[in-house]
């Protein structure tokens, strides 16, 4: 048996080109629907790939954006995916902290989310930047890295080193699953422990980009980093059950019924306590009054007759409660309709929320109070719509490939001609 | 021996009359108080001078006729000063009196005369409070006399604006007198228009009354 | 872009994604390869207008290292470079060159809220001297007009276009404040802009990667970002020119009111403080206890805008009365 063994280990350099090979060749495969999907997304990415190329041609004039409000849809969006990316991993901690053992089959889904989503994170910061071009001025060594002064250097790094983790654990139990062989806990369980403080660290970083400015009373707040990592930990496992009730209807799989429980009852609690962040920042704003609230103001009822976020902010209030009601609804774990619609609802109520809600506002009004509102332009939602499907396109492909093992049929995903022989070395623990 | 001599006195008198010349112009050369104490005081590099723009002498009098080129004809104070043997009456010393003459002096000065600054005995001299002459250019000590806290802000560089340098080892700077911008008779600056605004996107101009444009009668 | 319809496999229930042996491998191949083809060549002329900027951008320009690391004849040819771009692309000739801070210099300005009538000279000359797109009248101050008795912003007024004085009315205008804890130059990821020696904060305009975090992080709304390439004819644009102060800058970058280095390195006054009409402004070296400046601080109430927010800085106003 131990000749097998090194000759098996011996192969990594081998047999690791297959399986990039084999896992192309599964995600590239499949039934019309899919092609049908993946052609539409890869429609709307080249729309959104010729946008951004005449938006870096002509200038950032193409956007909404002025001096008044610098940052727009793009980084909206960004700071919505880092908390998916976040909440993707809030699966991870009751399959390992809890020692549930059903979590476990599914870990690797929210772990090919949060690769999804910081792949558009990426996306989007890159479309923001005026100097594309520039991009190595960041890199640490060849470029001019502000580190530990900036906390953009350490988002750049906890992002980057969170997609390597996630991409490390996914391969990983992926590559094994492909050579037959039973992971072993030690190349995995640390990365998967670590991917877990990872996944607060990201999204408190992010946070810190906006409470560390002195000059933006809307951000300059304590309670915008648990704001992010509650609102993440409700978009994150909500997006992840329709993800579940999707791949159920379209690829056969079967539902998790235990972790779906399991993931209810996370909202559950981390909905209301969302809920009580927002109030408690409401209070605090109006409370108090004074020129420091004009942004909660202009976000709530309007400012000077300025009112252009006002029904969007009310809808996202009314979407999160609708979202909690529906969360802690006694039928909630049977009923799918009423769980995939709370999990519509939360998505949308903390994209508006978090989003629009609270990178626009923080400009209005500006630092010299005078008041620009901010509508995306046309090439903004292209270039948007762009990433978003190019992220379900990434998605897509990676559940595609991680498919038979979420359904146990884990011998489905070898090659063809070596399946048997890898079988018959299978290493046992 | 001798002629050497003669032409050496010569040479030293014409020095010393050159230097004691005051050049009466409207670019007078003529460092404030407390540059001449800097410079005199210090041993540093030397210091450029400051340029005042003194006021050049007025002609006379705008009659707002004008000739047949268009020109305004003026009429030179003299003219009509000269000709008065008896001391003005008190009724000429006020502002009444400026309806029949002086045609187009708008004169809004306080409570200040026409003898508050200008000498009796001599149309185109001043004179300073207690009576004593003062240069015809010198507004500056003319003006300060009852405008001590600006004199004071302009002898530091505070009043009046400048252009040049900064640093005067470097270069030359170039300041206005008061007359550069306040009328000796009308001070108060008028109103300008501002010409030139930034054109934001999409920042609205607004009613000057209200900071901007929408309504929001519960929090102005 | 077409791609080929998958085998007949059936129901969507019956695990199409991995069926081993495929109905018609080659076929399925090759149309996959076609797909993957069209696919990238759909993604090429999606991308297209790229090329042309990509043409625009020399390869100097792209690779040049950060100012503060280069030395003497790379500075040289850096700006060479620079002189000829702007005379290929505007037709002017111009002189750009590298101002050094002054030894034992650090820059104050004060204005004199009691003289400032709200004329905007200022604001003209600021965006003459330095270059600012001629459409939108760009420059580095912005006049707030504000009511008598108040220091609330929210209050003020930007857009006002009546005659100035108005009654009741004071004017402050607003431009890069120098902060001596500037929030801007803590966020930059890249150090792109950093405090100078002489208290300027300054910008690499080829260094910057235009994330305006800068523009998010300041308190003053004293940073501008080049939305496009800057149009300015020829016959306008200032040829006294600065690397890091009013030379034109390209499209994507920050900048910022920089005290005018191009002249205040070298003695100069600032072009803002030169138009001013009534004499509001002064400029100088807060460390030579003779300057005019030093002379109001130490002698005039001085205030500072925003002074809770501990970004200290080297702008200063005051009333006389």
């Amino acid at each position: 048996m131990s000749n097998e063994v090194s000759a098996t280990e011996r192969q990594h350099w081998l047999s690791y080109p297959k399986f990039l090979v084999r896992a192309f060749s599964v995600a590239t495969d499949g039934p019309f629907s899919f092609y049908a999907w993946m052609t539409a997304l890869t429609a709307v990415t080249l729309v959104g790939a010729n946008a951004w190329a005449n938006q870096v041609t002509q200038g950032m004039i193409t956007t909404g954006m002025t001096d008044h409000v610098s940052w727009g849809l793009y980084i909206a969006n960004f700071t919505f995916m880092v908390g998916v990316a976040a909440g993707g991993v809030m699966m991870v901690i009751p399959a390992y902290l809890y020692h549930d053992k059903k979590m476990h089959d599914v870990v690797i889904l929210g772990e090919l989310l949060a690769i999804a989503a910081i792949v558009m994170c990426l996306l989007f910061v890159t479309v923001d930047l005026g100097r594309p071009d520039r991009f190595w001025h960041l890199i640490p060594g060849i470029g001019k890295f502000n580190f530990p002064v900036s906390m953009l250097t350490w988002d750049v790094i906890v992002l980057n080193i969170y997609l390597l983790l996630n991409l490390h654990v996914c391969g990983y139990l992926l590559y094994m699953r492909f050579r037959g062989e039973e992971p072993n806990p030690r190349w995995y369980v640390p990365f998967v422990l670590l991917s877990i403080v990872w996944a607060i660290s990201i999204h408190t970083v992010t946070a810190f980009l906006y409470s560390g400015l002195g000059g933006r009373p809307l951000w300059n707040s304590a309670l915008l980093a648990p704001r992010f990592l509650a609102s993440a930990f409700v978009s994150g496992p909500a997006f992840i059950i329709i993800t579940m009730f999707a791949m159920h209807k379209f690829a056969g799989l079967a539902l998790p019924a235990g972790p779906i429980r399991t993931l209810v009852k996370i909202i559950r609690v981390v909905i209301l306590i969302n809920l009580l962040m927002l109030v408690s920042e409401v209070f605090t704003e109006f409370y108090s009054g004074g020129a420091h609230t004009d942004s909660a103001r202009y976000l709530f009822l309007g400012l000077h007759g300025y009112n252009q976020l006002v029904p969007w902010m009310w809808t996202a209030v009314g979407l999160n409660l609708a979202a909690a009601f529906l969360f802690l609804h006694r039928k909630a774990m049977d009923s799918a309709p009423l769980l995939i619609t709370g999990c519509v609802f939360a998505f949308l109520g903390i994209w508006i929320e978090k989003g629009m809600g609270l990178i626009i506002p923080g400009f209005i009004p500006s630092t010299l109070h005078e008041i620009v509102e901010y509508s995306p332009s046309l090439i903004e939602w292209k270039v948007s719509a762009g990433i978003w499907a190019f992220g379900l396109m990434v998605l897509t492909v990676a559940l595609k490939i991680a498919l038979p093992i979420l359904a146990g049929r884990t011998e489905e995903f070898l090659p063809a001609s070596s399946k048997s022989a890898i079988v018959r070395n299978r290493v046992g623990e | 021996m001798r002629r050497r001599t003669l032409a050496l006195i010569l040479g030293l008198a014409a020095a010393v009359v050159l230097a004691i010349k005051p050049a009466i112009t409207d670019t007078t050369e003529y460092p404030s108080e407390s540059e001449l104490a800097r410079d005199a005081g210090s041993n540093e590099a030397k210091k450029f001078p400051v340029t005042l723009r003194y006021p050049a002498p007025s002609p006379g009098v705008a009659t707002g006729i004008v000739d047949i080129h268009g020109r305004s004809i003026t009429v030179a104070c003299e003219v009509c000063h000269s000709l008065r043997t008896e001391p003005p009456t008190a009724e000429a010393l006020g502002l009444a009196s400026l309806e029949d003459f002086h045609r187009g002096l708008v004169f809004e000065h306080g409570s200040l005369t026409c003898l508050s600054c200008h000498d009796p005995e001599d149309a185109q001299s001043f004179r300073l409070a207690d009576g004593s002459p003062v240069e015809k250019w010198n507004v500056i000590d003319l003006c300060s006399q009852c405008h001590g806290p600006q004199r004071k802000d302009f002898d530091h560089g505070a009043h009046g604006g400048m252009t040049g340098y900064w640093d005067l080892t470097r270069g030359p700077r170039t300041r206005n007198a008061c007359t550069s911008c306040h009328s000796a008779h009308a001070p108060k600056p008028g109103q300008v228009q501002p010409t030139f605004k930034p054109i934001d996107r999409f920042l609205v101009g607004s009613d000057p009354n209200m900071p901007t444009a929408g309504e929001d009668s519960e929090h102005d | 872009m077409t791609e080929k319809k998958g085998p007949p496999t059936g129901p969507v229930e019956s695990n199409p994604a991995n069926e081993p042996g495929p109905a018609d491998p080659s076929r399925r191949t090759a149309l996959k390869g076609i797909g993957a083809t069209l696919g990238a060549a759909a993604f090429a002329t999606a991308i297209s207008p790229l090329r042309n900027l990509a043409e625009s951008i020399s390869a100097e320009e792209l690779m040049q290292k950060h100012y503060k690391e280069l030395d003497e004849d790379e500075k040289r040819a850096v700006l060479n470079r620079l002189e000829e771009e702007v005379k290929e692309q505007y037709g002017a000739e111009v002189e750009i060159r590298d101002h050094a801070p002054i030894p034992g210099t650090k820059f104050a300005y004060a204005i004199n809220l009691s003289l400032c009538n709200g004329n905007g000279k200022c604001v003209e000359a600021c965006h003459k001297e330095n270059n600012h797109d001629r459409a939108t009248n760009q420059s580095y101050i912005r006049v707030l007009e504000m009511p008598a008795g108040t220091m609330d912003m929210g209050k003020g007024n930007t857009t006002y276009d009546h005659s100035v004085p108005a009654k009741d009315k004071y004017y402050m205008p607003v431009q890069c404040q120098q902060c001596d804890e500037p929030p801007c130059t803590d966020v930059c990821p890249v150090q792109a802009t950093w405090k100078d020696d002489d208290g300027i904060v300054v910008v690499d305009y080829n260094w910057c990667i235009g994330c305006r975090y800068c523009e998010a992080a300041c308190p003053y709304h004293a940073r501008r970002f080049n939305w496009k390439e800057p149009e300015i004819p020829a016959e306008e644009i200032n040829p006294v020119q600065g690397y890091l102060s009013n030379r034109v800058r390209p499209q994507g970058v920050v900048e910022k009111c920089h005290f005018c280095l191009h002249k205040t390195r070298e003695g100069k006054l600032p072009a803002c403080l030169e138009a001013c009409s009534t004499g509001a402004r002064v400029f100088g070296n807060i460390l030579d206890p003779d300057s005019e400046i030093r002379w109001v601080l130490e002698n005039k109430r001085v205030f500072v805008l925003k002074e809770e927010l501990g970004t200290k800085p080297s702008f200063f106003y005051f009333f006389d009365k």
